[in-house]
């Protein structure tokens, strides 16, 4: 577990170090992504050393939000005065979203079965 | 007697709140709390997420505790989040034959749910009188919030604004994704897992690996593209907005 959590952590490390030296418009953990993807797929990562701490952080993944959220209590005033705005724009897109996705990815699906 | 214990408990509740200890404990105790009150009720509403922020919110409030010192703990459980965004390498690793059959579909469902999330909550936010400020801010909030966070300082929203919105952003989607998706006869694998990453991020990954984990792989994939693509998108999208007047 310790060896897997070392080595997510490096290539966490590693993602932001290239994002930087590139000056590419992604945050650092999602390059750390990209790699830690690259190295398994070629074998130089096992996946057993690092599944068990993978699976503790995202089986706990809402977790780590949490902090985050409670942030919105900075924020009280400027949410009360525009909730209306706020609320209907945050649900109706991500609604909206949500159902551009779902209906290209379950269309292309059935093209792709029938095909 | 009681001034005694009055005074007793608020000269150590100051230092004690101050140990990173105290807003550790305090989150992981609520969340856990959360957790068993979710289990009992299974409901939307009662999602783990909001359950403990509102009980933490509230817990603050009542001692008088402000969000910095919180924070010393909070920032701890925060740090997580980069290590567990690499961590979604692996259920990506595992499904990579099934994905890399599908690539096509998936760039494309996840490119346009997020220019449509994108524009959709920009023109509802600015039609309900929405300050440029907090339209801004608006733009990168489907994405996960290490990458929205750069985004809004990026194209000048104000970034722990956004954060908040991302966040709500995840709720809502954890929340109505998988019974929405349901009533639009849209809820496969596949479609559930690229829907809740792309609109809902982290949030809606850890509610689609709760369905199952290649719905999980397909949401970590979908919140990794979408985070990519409005990088890209939104600084163009901005100056778009900008030229047909809408700020």
């Amino acid at each position: 577990m310790l060896k897997g959590f070392t080595i997510i952590l490096v290539f966490q490390l590693t993602g932001e170090a290239l994002v930087r030296l590139f000056n590419l418009p992604i945050p650092g953990p999602v390059m750390g992504l990209i790699l830690l993807w690259l190295a398994l797929v070629k074998g130089w990562v096992v996946l057993a050393v690092v599944e068990e701490i993978a699976n503790l952080l995202l089986d706990n993944l809402v977790l780590l939000f949490v902090p985050i959220v409670v942030g919105a209590m900075v924020y009280a005033d400027v949410l009360i005065e525009y909730w209306l705005a706020l609320g209907l724009g945050i649900i109706i897109s991500t609604l909206a979203g949500m159902l551009v996705t779902g209906m290209i990815a379950t269309h292309w699906k059935r093209k792709d079965r029938n095909a | 007697m009681l001034d005694y214990i009055l005074n007793t408990f608020t000269s150590i509740l100051g230092p004690i709140t101050a140990k990173p200890a105290f807003g550790v404990s305090l989150t992981l105790g609520l969340f856990l709390v959360a957790q068993k009150i979710h289990k009992r009720y299974p409901s939307p509403i009662t999602h783990p997420l909001l359950i403990s922020s509102s009980a933490i919110i509230l817990f603050l409030t009542l001692l008088n505790i402000d969000y910095d010192t919180y924070q010393q703990g909070g920032q701890l459980i925060t740090f997580l989040l980069g290590p567990a965004t690499v961590a979604l390498a692996i259920p990506l690793y595992k499904n990579s034959r099934r994905i890399s059959k599908q690539l096509g579909l998936i760039t494309t469902s996840v490119a346009a749910g997020t220019l449509t999330a994108m524009l959709v909550a920009v023109f509802i936010v600015k039609l309900f009188g929405g300050t440029t400020e907090l339209v801004l801010s608006m733009v990168p909030k489907s994405v996960t919030t290490p990458i929205a966070i750069e985004i809004s300082r990026i194209v000048g929203g104000v970034p722990s604004l956004t954060s908040v919105f991302v966040v709500l952003t995840g709720l809502v989607g954890a929340i109505l994704g998988p019974a929405f998706l349901y009533y639009t006869g849209l809820s496969s694998p596949v479609s559930t897992g690229l829907a809740l990453g792309t609109a809902a991020h982290g949030i809606g990954t850890g509610r689609a690996l709760q369905e199952g984990e290649i719905h999980g792989a397909y949401s970590g994939l979908a919140m990794g593209l979408a985070g990519l693509i409005t990088a890209f998108a939104a600084p163009f999208a901005v100056k778009l907005f900008s030229i047909i007047g809408l700020f």
